[in-house]
């Protein structure tokens, strides 16, 4: 049963739109198709959803196509140009996540001044874990709400020893990659963001 | 006018030395020839994939240059049946003429979709056309790839990947391309059966020179380290992010590279007047090749 907060999709299935091979995600302009299709779903999403797409089905993922698509997009996030709610990738072959780490990770050196590009996947061997190149506090963030769930700035900072200002923008930083969920949330006249991971 | 066919050069176990093939007809071409140029191919008996390839582009340049055909004369007969089957001479028809037809009972059987092999596919360079090309060719890949003995998954799909990498590459050639893949057994066991697979892309564009010069980034042109030769070229073109822009690019040849020497493969790059060739952690270059348009990329990885 998914959980609420968690939209689930095919990736085969958004392929089938735009590609004559649906399990074969490879080339350019097949990116350049399909990113639209996805950004169409992940602007609906609330702060406080996923998106999970299941690759379970996905053959062949070509580091063209990865990097047309999510390259794309985390480049987009990164640089704060767009904000569209978490992704996760879920099932993909370690080959074809390889082809998706070295797109990922080769924006870092096309682009100037970008830090970070990294999509979070989940795979049965490995769980969850960040695919790309980040900073190392993002590393260290992820895989701190990973383990606990959920997160407030003052559980951040008192956890890693930050005043809270740093805390809050190590959390939003994940939360703007697409990393994060999160939720607003008031005790009387304080309102704090609960950041979650979602799975 | 000198008609007298010239005569292949081949090894001494018979393969087709295509380079001194080239720098024969390269030197005949100012002597124009009106009437088709014969080549005695009496000495192969062998040609290789990459090998058919270079004499797939020996003709069309030859064609190019004069407006006339090669006439391939004394064909071994397996070489002529392997070459037919390549669909050499169907692909070739304007650039390349052979003595004699095959008969319909010489010819090798075949399959729609070959288990051993894709013939010479034609690989657009428009970028519309070049998509269905490489979902094309990948089929053909998977159909070989699914029957041989090993199965894994990730292999497939890194042979896959890099198939449809340098197949889209002939997008930033500006000429039309041309690919083949091929597996052939070697020695294993009764249980395990050994296998190379060799895939070879060619074409006559702009040469990976050309391409940098017309794509590269900043990055390529403030290098601290000088391109002075072609295989300087080459190598910078294996590198991650140097024929990007924003716009993204050029990761094939460094992902195919990666996996090759993860896989203790070969690699072959040749384009201008130079030839790249990495196999394992050792790179051999050669800077003084008669000069040739475009690109050929030749991978071979072995699998089980």
């Amino acid at each position: 049963m998914e959980a609420p907060n968690v939209k689930t999709v095919k990736m085969t299935k958004l392929a089938y739109e735009v590609s004559a091979t649906s399990d074969s995600l490879v080339t350019r302009p097949v990116g350049r198709r399909f990113l639209p299709v996805l950004e169409a779903i992940l602007r609906n999403l609330a702060d406080s959803q996923a998106c999970v797409l299941d690759c379970s089905d996905v053959r062949i993922l070509d580091a063209s196509f990865a990097d047309e698509v999510f390259g794309v997009l985390t480049v987009s996030r990164s640089r704060r140009q767009q904000r569209g709610g978490c992704v996760i990738l879920d099932r993909l072959e370690d080959a074809n996540l390889d082809n998706l780490d070295m797109a990922l990770a080769s924006r870092t050196v096309r682009e100037t001044g970008l830090r970070n590009c990294v999509m979070p996947v989940r795979t049965a061997r490995d769980g969850v874990r960040l695919v790309g190149k980040c900073e190392a506090h993002v590393q260290r963030t992820f895989k701190l709400l990973i383990e606990h769930r959920q997160l407030t700035a003052r559980e951040l900072a008192d956890a890693l020893t930050l005043d809270i200002a740093a805390a809050s923008t190590r959390l939003k930083v994940l939360f703007d990659l697409g990393l994060a969920t999160r939720i607003e949330e008031r005790d009387g006249q304080v309102k704090q963001f609960v950041y979650t991971w979602p799975l | 006018m000198n008609n007298n066919p010239v005569l292949a050069p081949a090894t001494h176990d018979g393969h087709l030395q295509y380079e001194d093939l080239y720098t024969l007809i390269v030197s005949l071409r100012n002597g124009r020839r009106t009437q088709p140029l014969a080549v005695d191919m009496s000495r192969v008996f062998f040609v290789y994939v990459d090998e058919l390839l270079a004499l797939l582009c020996i003709a069309r340049l030859w064609h190019r240059w004069t407006g006339s055909p090669i006439r391939l004369q004394q064909l071994e007969p397996k070489v002529h049946r392997y070459l037919e089957r390549m669909d050499l001479f169907s692909h070739c028809s304007d650039w390349l003429e052979q003595d004699r037809l095959l008969l319909h009972d010489d010819r090798f059987s075949r399959k729609p979709y070959s288990e051993r092999l894709m013939e010479i596919t034609p690989i657009p360079s428009d970028e519309q056309l070049n998509e269905g090309a490489v979902q094309e060719a990948l089929q053909r890949m998977r159909t070989i790839l699914d029957n041989s003995t090993s199965r894994d998954p990730n292999s497939i799909i890194r042979l896959c990947t890099m198939l449809s990498e340098i197949t889209q590459n002939v997008v930033h050639s500006l000429d039309q391309g041309f690919a083949i893949v091929q597996r052939y057994r070697t020695n294993g066991s009764a249980l395990v059966q050994n296998y190379r697979v060799v895939i070879s892309v060619v074409d006559l564009g702009i040469g990976i020179e050309g391409s940098l010069r017309h794509s590269a980034t900043p990055l390529l042109l403030h290098s601290e380290t000088p391109l002075v030769s072609g295989s300087d070229y080459i190598l910078k073109a294996l590198e991650v992010g140097v024929t990007s822009r924003a716009s993204g690019g050029g990761l094939g040849l460094h992902y195919v590279r990666s996996l090759v020497q993860e896989w203790r493969g070969a690699l072959t790059i040749r384009s201008g007047r130079a030839r790249v060739q990495i196999r394992g952690d050792k790179i051999t270059r050669a800077d003084d090749l008669t000069q040739m348009p475009g690109t050929q990329v030749t991978i071979e990885v072995q699998g089980t």
